[in-house]
């Protein structure tokens, strides 16, 4: 069940590719990223899902590091 | 195998350039069987190449001696179990140079890139892998 704990406990990294695109990794490892677009910022997991859109950086990289161990099927 | 350079343009490429230089090194990566990306930011190029390993090194020679461009650096080589850009006979993006502030606590890709640590230039040729398929996902 996913219970949107952080599962992995390697810290989250962040990069920036270009202004307003932001990528999470985690050992290597993608946890997501950030693109803000039309005034928001949208969060994506590592599948590329979206996990919402914030209007903050801060509260779009939370949702994306708490998007972390959901959804995998290992 | 694979193989990621960067580069510095001698001249600044504007659309037209660009074009000619895609255009006809697309039409030889097909022959050859090399796909990869181009990425090109503040007058520097980054190029993922992959294919097979004979070709590549082919490739690299004729690169490394095209007057269009200089300092090419090889920043990753290696085997590669599988392409990562199979549907790309030379995919191209230009990328923005960043203007804002980076934010707190943040890395920049492109520093990471060409900053020496082995980590980090892996992690960096990630991200803007990573990037591309995200924009060129946005682009259809
Ligand atoms: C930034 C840059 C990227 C290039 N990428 C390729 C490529 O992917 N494939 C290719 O065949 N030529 C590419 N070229 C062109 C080669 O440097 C060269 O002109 C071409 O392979 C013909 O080489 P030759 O005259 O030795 O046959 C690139 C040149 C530059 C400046």
């Amino acid at each position: 069940m996913a219970t949107g704990q952080d599962t992995d406990h390697s810290p989250a990294l962040w990069s920036r590719v270009e202004d307003g695109f932001y990528v999470c990794t985690a050992a290597g490892a993608f946890v997501g990223y950030v693109d803000h677009r039309a005034g928001a910022h949208h969060a994506f997991d590592q599948f590329s899902r979206a996990v919402g859109a914030f209007a903050t950086l801060t509260d779009a990289m939370v949702a994306v590091v708490g998007s972390r161990g959901e959804g995998v099927t290992s | 195998m694979s193989l990621v350079y960067s580069s510095t343009g001698s001249e600044e490429f504007d659309d037209e350039r660009l074009d000619t230089l895609l255009a006809e090194s697309r039409a030889a990566n097909r022959e050859n069987g090399v796909t990869g990306i181009l990425l090109y930011r503040a007058g520097r190029f980054v190029q993922f190449l992959e294919g097979p390993a004979s070709r590549i090194a082919s490739l690299m020679r004729s690169i490394v001696a095209d007057p269009r461009h200089r300092n090419v650096r090889v920043l990753l080589q290696g085997d590669a179990e599988r392409r990562h850009f199979p549907e790309w006979t030379m995919g191209y993006k230009r990328v923005a140079e960043a203007t804002g502030p980076l934010p707190e606590g943040f890395r920049s890709s492109f520093e990471d890139l060409e900053g020496g640590d082995p980590d980090g230039m892996l992690r960096a040729v990630r991200e803007l892998s990573f990037w591309f398929r995200v924009r060129a996902r946005d682009a259809d």
